[in-house]
């Protein structure tokens, strides 16, 4: 009781009081329970009032309503995610109130993402491929080492599936990772991963909401031709000086806010993995010295009609090898890999009026790679120190504009301009005598603007249509592209929560990301137009049907898309060949990749219940994709790399008495296309010496492949078990989660390679092995919630 | 046979007889609890009992426990001098603190009312059943379930009874709907309300 009564009450209490009626001998009590971080009404909490032993429950709307005879009443407002609060009233008169509880999920392990709404599909919004992840989705996901992830919550819905298991990456509709335009706050952000693309690195305490498209996308977004991810973080005017911090198996992090004069707030925020300290351990326990980290921060100040910000976010990650001789005639190398994301941003939000706003954003925003080696013989002659480097940076403006001309249409137009500064791979080192600089790449700047112009019009006749035009201008140094787009969606009301929607988009990219695809040490180079390499262009069509019921909401959403200009790899080649120009200058890196056309088409289903005891979700999708390049496969068409015919995702969130909570989470993948060798054999090596002697050297294996892609991987699928509870004492509260990722244990491939085994009889035989990486993987997070008691 | 069986065990699980209403006499209760309200012209006490318990309605009791209805019985008596309309949404009523939902006539009667259809179905099954065994080997079976097909005949019996109870009931249950009722001065009157809950303890109406 007393442990009600002084916790930290945030109220904001407006009551509305009725005419004085003293006669009544009781009063009715109602009101609304809202989120304080983003005003949105919060169901089922419970409301309990101590003098009567009684508890009520807020409704699907956040409303509560009840009787009390008059007097004084300590109300506390409890619900599980939220931090309590209580009030006491005094009650001699009918009162309406609105209570503003506090989330703990923004600053803890559930800090993730949004609190739009529970429900993920926007049934009632235009968009067709529109979709929304709560909070208490990616709380409700078990996950790999326990670190909750937004961009793998995303991979749950249909359409969306993971570049290989395990991975970060999305690729939606088969498209490819680099299709997709990652925003933070409205600026791109190039690189998402962490640990080997294991991790994303939006740093969840930082944000609010999350808006994914799919398909339907609005004209404001430029740049992309697969989905758009737009992350908005924190908004809200710190209440009070507040703090957490939270230990995982793989990472610790810590969180800031306080309030600061003229309205204004700070948010900071650091998370940093525990591998690399692992390491120190000694070399026995053969831990990778690999680290990462991010940073964010956001300096706001808020006025009536005008909101200003300024944010920094900073995600870099480190591989280090340092091996130190001894003596004097000792040597000492070392080597150091990292990477990393930069974005700065400074934006001013105007209400001209009561219908119109103004974004004005400045940015900048960079991608780093840099793979330095340096060696330190017995003598100052053989010193050598060098790095090969990957950099692109780039800095811009955008306005946007958004008038509500009446109830029924709504216009929004804008523009943005931004320099993109590409210095895709350069080396740059010293030895003993002199210093060197080489481009494997000649460094590119790219000027991108656009202008944009759409509007969402209700008409009388139960259809809403949003019909929208943009057009992209591109300038490199030797060429300029002009892109015209057409976007339309539209919708068609049946009758209330039932709708019909479809889309047609067209899209296109300036910009190209040669990886490594799978695991490994992400070699991300970004190229800008270049030579013969045009932008990628992309026209979808959807058709779906949505309907949202009281707890459920299914939909149904078939799309068809057309890629082209879509670069991959040519046959044998990678990576490697933007090495090899320093030795062979004639290969420029245009000849290493091609560019074709790529299709595809599917199905989605999604059933959702979004409350009651048991919540969870079902989504499943049946999808094809095939590509076509001039100078591959004959010029016929193939898989593409990304083709899964079925992805299923079952989520399900069960309590577990009054306290624990158990999360379940099983996905099924069907296995990738995959080039298998058919037959191999064994050329022998024989060169003739002389006129007389040959020389007989050991016999090289061939191997000879099927058609490209021809073949299929083994289906991916795991059970992912989690438990959670709220942990309450007197000198610590936060929460505990333990679970297991891959419950029973299954053997997913991530690659394949071929076994050579030589029989007694000299002949030899060979087999196709698959190697798997992620077995069961227990796990077990704490946060602490230090200035909440 | 194994459709033959099928029938049977349906016609089996189907509710046996249609029951005759009785009505509801509420004069004689007692209604010792009083209910607060903010009218002071009005009187309203109620009674614990369960009115068609009482009234020998067991099958209604049980229906409208399963559905959590209550039908609370009132006693109401205006004190005042103006004539008291008891108007759907102008008052309403909390149960324990809490506010509950008034059913309308309408809607509590469909949820308490005997079935007839489900007793037509009976006689249709058996009609059936008799024909298969017609069309079968088994004679004294068939000569013995075509004399004794009490299933069949019952079947009419019960619809009709059925649909004579239901009309009874709705009868008696808007006679004595609180809804709609219209109170004089210095008039009392018994009524019901039908609530949406499990139960009901300390209710409080409140007039707008």
């Amino acid at each position: 009781m007393s442990n009600y009564l002084h916790s930290i009450a945030f109220v904001i209490f407006c009551a509305i009081m009725t005419p004085a009626n003293s006669q009544y001998d009781f009063y009715i009590i109602s009101g609304k329970i809202l989120d304080k971080d983003n005003s949105l009404e919060v169901k089922e909490v419970t409301i309990r009032i101590f003098e009567l032993g009684k508890t009520f429950k807020s409704n699907e709307r956040g409303q509560f309503k009840f009787a009390l005879r008059e007097g004084l009443y300590n109300i506390s407002f409890e619900k599980e995610g939220y931090y309590l609060d209580s009030l006491a009233i005094k009650v001699y008169n009918d009162t309406t109130f609105f209570v503003e509880i506090e989330s703990i999920v923004k600053q803890t392990i559930l800090k993730q993402v949004v609190v739009v709404a529970n429900r993920k599909v926007e049934v009632e919004k235009i968009e067709p491929g529109l979709t929304r992840i709560s909070q208490i989705d990616v709380q409700s996901l078990a996950s790999l080492g326990g670190e909750k992830d937004i961009v793998k919550s995303l991979q749950t819905l249909p359409g969306v599936q993971q570049s290989f298991e395990g991975s970060a990456n999305i690729i939606v509709r088969g498209g490819t990772p680099d299709q997709n335009l990652y925003l933070l706050d409205n600026v791109k952000i190039y690189n998402t991963n962490h640990a080997m693309g294991l991790l994303s690195s939006y740093n969840p305490s930082l944000v609010k909401s999350i808006e994914f498209y799919r398909g339907g996308f609005p004209a404001n977004y430029g740049g992309f031709i697969s989905s758009v991810m737009d992350v908005k973080t924190k908004d809200y005017i710190a209440p009070r000086l507040d703090a957490n911090i939270e230990l995982g198996i793989i990472s610790g992090s810590a969180n800031f806010s306080s309030p600061l004069p003229f309205n204004g707030s700070i948010i900071l925020s650091a998370r940093r993995t525990f591998i690399d300290l692992l390491s120190h351990f000694g070399s026995r326990y053969n831990i990778v010295p690999y680290a990462f980290s991010d940073y964010g921060g956001k300096l706001m100040f808020k006025r009536e009609n005008q909101y200003l910000e300024l944010e920094y976010f900073l995600s870099s990650d480190r591989l280090k090898d340092k091996l130190k001789g001894k003596g004097t005639n000792g040597v000492s190398s070392f080597s150091r890999l990292a990477w990393g994301t930069s974005m700065v941003n400074l934006s001013h939000n105007l209400k001209v009026r009561h219908n119109t706003d103004n974004k004005v954003q400045l940015f900048y925003t960079s991608y780093k790679l840099s793979s330095e080696e340096e060696y330190k013989g017995p003598t100052a002659s053989s010193n050598f120190s060098g790095s090969v480097n990957s950099n692109i940076f780039s800095i811009g403006l955008t306005d946007r504009i958004q008038v509500k001309l009446s109830d029924s249409i709504t216009l929004s137009f804008g523009g943005n301009y931004s320099y993109t500064e590409f210095d895709p791979a350069y080396l740059k080192g010293a030895d003993a005598d002199s210093a060197f600089l080489y481009r494997y790449i000649p460094e590119t700047g790219i000027h991108e603007s656009g202008v944009f112009i759409d509007a969402e019009i209700k008409t009388p006749w139960r259809i809403t249509i949003r019909p929208g035009i943009r057009y992209d201008y591109y300038r490199t140094p030797n060429k300029t592209f002009n892109n015209p787009q057409v976007r339309v969606s539209a919708q068609y009301r049946i009758k209330k929560g039932q709708y019909i929607k479809s889309s047609y988009t067209q899209s296109v990219q300036p910009t190209v990301l040669l990886t490594n695809t799978g695991l490994g040490i992400p070699f991300d180079i970004w190229l800008p137009l270049r030579g013969n390499i045009l932008p990628q262009k992309a026209d979808q069509y959807t058709l779906g049907f949505y309907a949202g019921f009281t707890n459920i909401t299914f939909t149904v959403e078939g799309f068809y898309k057309k890629m082209d200009n879509v670069v991959t790899y040519k046959d044998g080649h990678g990576s490697n060949d933007i090495i090899k120009s320093y030795s062979q200058r004639d290969q420029l890196w245009e000849q290493s990749v091609e560019q074709g056309k790529a299709t595809s088409k599917g199905v989605e289903f999604f059933l959702e219940k979004t409350s009651g005891r048991y919540t969870g979700w079902l989504s499943y999708t049946l999808s094809s994709s095939v590509n076509k390049f001039p100078e591959m496969n004959n010029g016929q068409e193939f898989w593409s790399p990304f083709d899964r015919r079925h992805t299923i995702n079952v989520n399900g969130s069960i309590p577990l008495g009054k306290k624990w909570k158990m999360n379940v989470n099983w996905q099924f993948l069907s296995g990738q296309p995959i080039t298998l060798p058919k037959s191999l054999y064994l050329i022998d090596n024989v060169s003739l010496i002389d006129n007389h002697n040959f020389q007989w050297d050991e016999p090289t294996l061939v191997y000879m492949y099927g058609k490209r892609n021809g073949d299929r991987m083994k289906a991916i699928h795991h059970l992912d078990i989690g438990f959670r509870r709220n942990v309450k004492f007197k000198f610590f509260r936060g929460s505990i989660e333990f679970g297991a990722y891959n419950v029973y244990n299954r053997k997913n491939p991530y690659y394949y390679y071929g076994k050579i085994d030589s029989l007694e009889d000299g002949s030899i035989t060979g087999a196709i092995k698959s190697v798997s990486l992620l077995p069961i993987i227990p796990y077990l997070n704490i946060k602490w919630l230090p200035f909440h008691k | 046979m194994r459709f033959l069986l099928i029938i049977i065990s349906i016609i089996c699980l189907l509710p046996s007889c249609a029951v005759k209403y009785r009505p509801i006499r509420m004069e004689h209760l007692s209604y010792l609890d009083t209910v607060i309200n903010n009218n002071k012209d009005l009187q309203i006490s109620t009674s614990t009992v369960d009115i068609f318990l009482e009234s020998g309605n067991k099958r209604i009791a049980k229906k409208a426990h399963k559905k959590k209805l209550v039908f609370v019985p009132m006693h109401v008596c205006n004190l005042g001098i103006d004539t008291f309309y008891f108007e759907n949404r102008s008052f309403e009523v909390f149960n324990d603190f809490e506010p509950v939902d008034i059913l309308e006539k309408d809607g509590f009667y469909k949820k308490i009312r005997q079935n007839p259809g489900l007793y037509l179905l009976e006689s249709g099954l058996a009609g059936s059943a008799a024909l298969i065994l017609s069309g079968g080997t088994f004679s004294i079976l068939v000569a013995w379930y075509n004399i004794y097909n009490i299933p069949f005949y019952s079947g009419f019996y019960n619809t009709y009874k059925a649909y004579k109870a239901n009309g009874a009931l709705y009868r008696n249950i808007s006679d004595l709907n609180i809804l709609d009722k219209k109170i004089a001065p210095n008039q009392t009157c018994y009524v019901i309300i039908c609530l949406k809950t499990a139960n009901y303890n300390n209710l409080m109406i409140r007039i707008k």
